[in-house]
């Protein structure tokens, strides 16, 4: 039987998938390590949507998945929520390992820190993620996609700097993002704590129906029944 | 019988001060003793190094043998080295770009010993409407998107430069022209406005030609503020053997040039002459001077070759005294915890992001 949802990405996955089964939507999911994200070498695929050439075990639980869902990861038929092309617990730590920020505010509240310039942040931005952007373009030209940013429940201006940049480029290149920390009653505080799974890291399943909720609510992606 | 010779205070001189057995018979690669420090720095000595553009090749040098080049404002952490270079990260110790004249340098430090204020110095704004910064206003590729964005980046550099004048034993300072460019209220530019950002305006930007008591003050300036920053830093001069591009002096170019380096070398001299804490490295002679006959210049005459480079640096190396006791390092030790910790913290991230995912297949 047809899924009537795909859920697609990394670690915050898993609250968005089981938002969506408590919901009552058949949703299957395409988990990868956010680790393989963040290497930047994914590839989109004519026909099963996404690859990982260089590894294979990868490769092949891709492959598994579009064959199981209707031949690709990205099939027009099927609504698609991707948690893709952020990966910001690899990326800001990188740039915060240095003492940088790209953060006006931060920088000048902290005077050991070092302010890199946006034009620096988004260059460094397509350095480490420009194939996910490539696989998201591809997706979004295929099937109903919308991009679903993290929550940031620890929220540190550099990773939030990084979030809000990457949801721009998204953007600017066309695909729908749903990013909570633009949400009237989320933004600029912490994720309310009902929200949270225990890791303090990511979203619980009640965050993933709400996020789902009010995605089909504003129709990034066409509702399923 | 001959008559002996009367001795005289050239009778004892060793080989190296008569010009034939100095340099006519040693040849260019056979020069020895051309320059050897004063200074005892310590085994694990720091270098920060700054100037213009020749001062890139003795940052390259240092770092390529790992000789304890500082960093003061780095590429953030997985910067490819292709997107660091295109926004000048790694050339100097900060990214202050070059700094041609001893007048910019004394404004720089100025502002890393919080005497003048960051935001002083002028912005550019471009017709555009991005901004470009008067002291390197080719920094960043587009310039910045905003004034305030320029500044913040400045203020990055500043630091970067303190903090690079703070850790270092040896401030390596590269003079590079007497010829610039100043506004109406006397600032230094970096370059001309019109060539590289900014416009041109004949009421508010003048032609300075340096003069050799100009710059020994602001050398001296830039001493004191070196010192006040850290007492016990060295100052090493050299002199760029790059010639001019262009003048505005009005001289022939090639007269514009031996006047430029010879001021500045006069000058370098002097200070060395004068100050304990001052060196100069004869980097200028050995690519200018007749040994080489012209060989370390490529075919345009003004760009310095690899293997002139190499020369240089070997006599750089050759000549320090790095025999004191290493003190950097706890600061090394202090560097590496840091790392630790935040290597620690973002295994610990993906070690819970996969158990987050795997919670998701949880049936129960």
């Amino acid at each position: 039987m047809q899924p009537d949802l795909l859920v697609v990405g990394d670690s915050h996955t898993a609250a968005l998938h089981e938002g969506a089964l408590a919901g009552g939507l058949r949703s299957e999911l395409l988990y990868i390590s956010g680790n393989l994200w963040h290497e930047n070498k994914m590839m989109r695929h004519q026909t099963q949507g996404l690859a990982a050439p260089y590894r294979p075990g990868v490769n092949r639980s891709i492959a598994a998945f579009a064959k199981k869902v209707g031949g690709s990861v990205f099939p027009p038929e099927t609504p698609i929520m991707a948690s893709i092309g952020f990966h910001l617990g690899r990326l800001a730590p990188m740039l915060k390992r240095t003492g940088h920020s790209p953060d006006a505010e931060h920088v000048r509240q902290d005077e050991s820190l070092l302010f890199v310039s946006d034009a620096f942040l988004t260059s460094y931005i397509f350095a480490h993620r420009d194939s996910l952007f490539r696989v998201l373009r591809f997706a979004k030209q295929k099937a109903d996609l919308v991009v679903v940013a993290p929550p940031i429940i620890h929220a540190d201006p550099v990773t939030l700097r990084f979030a809000a940049r990457i949801t721009a480029i998204l953007r600017g290149n066309g695909i729908q993002v749903f990013d909570p920390r633009e949400e009237e009653d989320w933004a600029g505080k912490p994720l309310p704590e009902h929200f949270r799974a225990p890791d303090m890291v990511h979203g619980n399943a009640v965050y993933g129906a709400e996020v789902l909720a009010r995605i089909f609510a504003r129709g990034l992606i066409r509702k399923v029944a | 019988m001959p008559k002996p010779r009367a001795h005289t205070p050239y009778s004892d001189l060793p080989p190296q001060a008569f010009w034939r057995t100095g340099v006519a018979e040693a040849g260019v690669y056979g020069l020895r003793d051309l320059w050897a420090s004063s200074w005892m720095l310590p085994s694990d000595a720091r270098f920060a190094t700054f100037g213009s553009c020749f001062a890139q090749h003795i940052s390259r040098a240092l770092k390529a043998r790992k000789m304890g080049w500082i960093d003061g404002e780095p590429a953030p952490f997985g910067t490819p080295a292709d997107l660091a270079q295109k926004f000048n990260y790694g050339v100097f110790s900060a990214r202050t770009a070059n700094v041609y004249t001893a007048a910019q340098l004394r404004l720089l430090l100025s502002m890393a010993a919080g005497e003048t204020p960051v935001e002083e110095p002028e912005f550019w704004a471009e017709a555009d409407g991005r901004f470009r910064d008067s002291l390197r206003p080719l920094i960043e590729p587009d310039g910045f998107a905003a004034r305030e964005e320029a500044i913040l980046s400045r203020q990055a550099m500043v630091r970067g430069l303190r903090r690079a004048v703070m850790g270092a034993d040896v401030f390596v300072f590269t003079l590079g022209l007497t010829e610039g460019w100043e506004n109406a209220s006397g600032q230094p530019l970096a370059a001309c406005p019109g060539t590289a950002g900014g416009i041109f305006d004949a009421d508010q930007h003048r032609f300075v030609n340096y003069r050799t008591t100009a710059i020994r003050a602001a050398l001296d300036d830039s001493l004191a503020l070196l010192q006040a920053m850290n007492p016990n830093i060295h100052l090493l001069l050299t002199v760029s053997p790059v010639p001019l591009t262009a003048t505005a002096s009005g001289a022939h170019v090639l007269v514009a040039t031996m006047r430029s380096k010879s001021v500045l070398r006069a000058v370098a001299g002097e200070m060395a002459e004068d100050e304990a804490a001052v060196d100069y490295f004869p980097s200028y002679e050995i690519i200018s001077g007749a040994p080489a006959r012209a060989a370390f210049f490529e075919p345009n005459l003004r760009s310095v070759v690899p293997q002139g480079v190499e020369v240089v640096m070997g006599h750089f190396f050759g000549g320090l005294t790095l025999t004191a006791p290493a003190r950097h390092g706890a600061e090394a030790e202090v560097d590496a915890a840091r790392n630790r910790a935040i290597d620690d913290d973002m295994r610990h991230e993906a070690l819970v992001c996969e158990e987050a995912a795997l919670e998701a297949f949880n049936a129960a």
